[in-house]
């Protein structure tokens, strides 16, 4: 095992996917001899060259209309979004047209695309450019989406991702490419499955059911719990869709209390989803009503005091739990 | 068209059986005319009718026991027609029992499962109570585990926010009994199960367990009355935890005294004779005044310490037992309670008791002295927290001055919910009692 950073582990995927399969290129802007926008594909034009380490303009509809078609050609594209709120101007490729192909066709043909790109707030980008929308992609039947918290889950799940048939978004975090961990090291390989999420913390009297960066802010927030006797588990989704409906509701069967936790809004997004299907599926080994914790219900603000108020917190994951955990069990769990 | 409901008569009235309509559909009756009689957990009463006109529909037939609140008839005009949907007799709703699985296709919006199953069957003891007034609010879970175990949760204090009863409220329930419950057998077709066992109207005894029926046994239907005895002292039994205290104490001096009290009320026109108990009681009232820790009830995550001292007297029937209360007993002189002890014993003998005879006791007296028992331990009555059981008085030798003599003595075994009360408080109520009882001109001055 090593330890390395996010965007590093998400580098190494690329590059041993291209070298293990000549099909697989990378296109996006910025992408070749600047090493992209968060550095993730750089120094990788050295070693495959300018054939498939490709530039484009600064059109998001010709990077993923470019990637749709070469995918039906045969290829394995890789397309780098420079953020996911660029990825409304390719919203109607994305949603009509990769999502749809593979059945509109009668299955004669499939989409083996990967779009890359980074959402969410925290480092002052505004409110044009600090946003997630996985829960729009997420509802689209054909799409997969999927985003990864850790350097080895990113390293794992590019590397199905790459395989894969479907199209699949590939949804990062600004603040996540320099978050380090352990890898296996070079040489020894291993995917992590798109369709799997993970407990990262086991715990018996909550269960966090969070994704992408709120994975390590509810991992904290545990962590202070239980100095108060509380054992949150932190149930990390890992993908968005298809969702490991098995792997929430086997936590809430032992917890019998969750929180849902996303950097996101409120209302009609990811989190809300799945409460519903919590409520749907294991309304008998609820204890509580489901506790939520999302970004405030208004656009980014760019101020960095007032954004670091629009975004979730430590203390408000800490304080859903404590809304839903009765008082008595911390006192007899000590 | 108006709908006659089972009445609720006092607060542990959960159901009611109708022994008999007074009415025949068709019959005219008048507003506050009693139409039906009625047997509740412990006294019969009579349902009337709030409104003028013709008893159009029976929707409970005599022998059958409802909640209350479930419509028992309806009343309207003669030939006011009787719509589909009126309210019917009904059992509770079972769910059907249902299993998900999840799409295996790899874009499907849920993950490949081999089985997102939830196979729950909702039966009795997952819908809410009905007829209480106030909705008892329950988590799923919690409502799962009490379900899966017999308990019936509207008894529970919830911990839960709005006083929710959570997984937590149950789990210590089922932890303070202190028999486990085994799952409910159904029994093999050649036995015959008791009608009732089946759809029981109140909440059975939750250890009911198949008995082998041999041929020449009977089987005898539970009446309301001992169904209540059973859920309520099994109730006790679970969930008080009880210890017993016992002292001897002499009744020389009580004898001495009752004898002229009762010289005295021979001559007062109306007066009752004073028997033991009343003195007993009376004696266990002024105890109670003195020590008011005592007349409390234990209630989940509080005491309530009730401001009046209501004495439950076990009356012994045919087919049961009955206590009603004789109310404030500590401020009536000796003459008013045996007054009032007489009557409730002559009414529970003759099914007169009302409701208001037997609630809100706060301490029960039960003395089986008549039969000649010595000593025994009584179940606490909940939700009191102390029972005192009384045995019979006997001439028997004691150590008195270093000389053996004679003396009338009788045992008196406290009974305590350890929750509430405590070994030493118990010890010294009972000592409260005997010192009264030994020098008992404290029970009338």
């Amino acid at each position: 095992m090593r330890t390395i950073m996010y965007r590093e582990a998400l580098r190494e995927a690329i590059a041993e996917e291209m070298r293990r399969d000549e099909r697989v290129y990378i296109l996006g802007e910025d992408i070749a001899g600047y090493g992209g926008t968060y550095a993730v594909t750089k120094g990788l034009i050295d070693e495959f060259g300018g054939e498939r380490v490709r530039d484009t303009p600064l059109a998001e509809e010709i990077i993923i209309g470019t990637a749709i078609g070469s995918a039906l050609a045969g290829l394995r594209p890789i397309a780098e979004l420079m953020t996911m709120n660029f990825s409304l101007l390719a919203s109607d490729l994305i949603i009509n047209s990769a999502a749809k192909f593979h059945y509109m066709f009668g299955g004669q043909t499939r989409i083996p695309l990967v779009i890359r790109m980074p959402g969410g707030g925290g480092a002052q980008r505004g409110a044009q450019h600090s946003q997630f929308f996985e829960s729009m992609f997420a509802h689209i039947p054909g799409l997969k989406v999927v985003m990864p918290a850790t350097p080895y889950d990113a390293k794992g799940m590019l590397k199905s991702a790459i395989r894969d048939n479907d199209p699949i978004l590939f949804v990062e975090h600004e603040l996540l490419y320099s978050v380090k961990g352990e890898v296996p090291d070079l040489g020894e390989e291993y995917t992590v499955p798109l369709d799997r999420g993970e407990v990262k913390r086991e715990g018996r009297d909550v269960s966090l059911i969070t994704f992408s960066r709120m994975t390590h802010v509810c991992l904290q927030a545990a962590e202070e719990l239980a100095k108060d006797g509380i054992e949150a588990e932190v149930v990390d989704l890992r993908s968005i869709r298809p969702i490991d409906l098995d792997l929430v509701l086997d936590s809430i069967r032992k917890t019998n209390r969750a929180v849902v936790a996303e950097e996101g809004w409120k209302y009609y997004g990811t989190g809300q989803g799945i409460a519903a299907l919590v409520y749907e599926h294991g309304f008998d080994w609820l204890d509580a009503p489901i506790g939520h914790v999302t970004g405030r219900d208004v656009p980014m603000p760019y101020s960095k005091p007032l954004e670091k108020a629009a975004l979730p917190s430590r203390a408000e994951v800490i304080a859903a739990v404590k809304a839903i955990v009765p008082a008595k069990r911390t006192v007899a769990a000590r | 068209m108006k709908t006659v409901v089972m009445p609720k008569m006092g607060d542990t009235m959960e159901s009611g059986k109708i022994l008999s309509w007074l009415k025949a559909e068709g019959d005219h009756v008048d507003k506050g005319e009693a139409i039906a009689e009625i047997e509740t957990d412990k006294v019969n009463i009579e349902a009337q009718s709030f409104v003028d006109g013709t008893l159009r529909k029976i929707l409970v037939p005599a022998g059958e026991s409802v909640d209350v609140g479930t419509a028992i008839a309806l009343v309207g005009a003669p030939d006011e027609p009787i719509e589909a949907g009126s309210p019917q007799a009904t059992a509770p709703e079972a769910a059907p029992a249902r299993s998900v699985a999840a799409s295996p296709a790899g874009t499907n919006g849920v993950a490949p499962s081999a089985a997102v199953a939830t196979a729950v069957a909702t039966g009795n003891g997952a819908s809410a109570p009905v007829g209480t007034d106030e909705r008892v609010f329950v988590s799923p879970i919690a409502r799962r585990i009490a379900s899966e175990n017999g308990l019936d949760v509207s008894r529970l204090t919830g911990t839960g926010p709005n006083g929710r009863i959570i997984r937590q409220d149950v789990e210590a329930a089922l932890s303070q009994q202190m028999v486990a419950i085994p799952p409910v057998v159904s029994p093999t077709p050649s036995q015959p199960a008791p009608a009732e066992a089946a759809t029981p109207t109140t909440p059975a005894p939750a250890a009911a367990v198949s008995v082998p029926i041999a041929e020449g046994d009977e089987v005898v239907q539970l009446s309301t009355m001992r169904r209540t005895i059973a859920r309520r002292l099994q109730q006790s039994m679970q969930n008080a935890p009880h210890f017993y205290i016992t002292m001897s104490v002499d009744t020389t001096r009580l004898a001495e005294l009752r004898e002229r009290i009762n010289d005295y009320a021979k001559a007062q026109p109306g007066a009752a004779k004073v028997s033991y108990n009343d003195l007993i009681v009376k004696a266990c009232a002024m105890a109670l005044a003195r020590m008011p820790q005592v007349n409390a009830s234990f209630d989940g995550d509080r005491i309530v310490r009730h401001h009046h001292i209501n004495i439950g007297v076990a009356v012994a029937l045919d087919d049961g037992l009955i206590v009603p209360v004789i109310t404030d007993a500590d401020r009536r002189g000796v003459l008013d309670l045996a007054h009032e002890s007489t009557r409730l014993v002559e009414a529970a003998r003759t099914g007169k008791l009302t409701p208001a005879d037997i609630q809100g006791g706060t301490f029960t007296v039960s003395n089986l002295g008549m039969f000649g028992v010595e000593e025994f331990t009584a179940v606490i009555n909940p939700p009191e927290s102390a029972i005192l059981a009384v045995g019979v008085i006997e001439p028997t030798a004691v150590v008195e001055e270093g000389q053996v003599v004679v003396r009338d003595r009788m045992k008196l075994t406290l009974s305590v919910d350890h929750r509430a009360l405590d070994g030493a408080t118990g010890a010294r109520f009972l000592a409260e009692v005997r010192g009264l009882i030994e020098q008992p001109m404290g029970l009338l001055v």
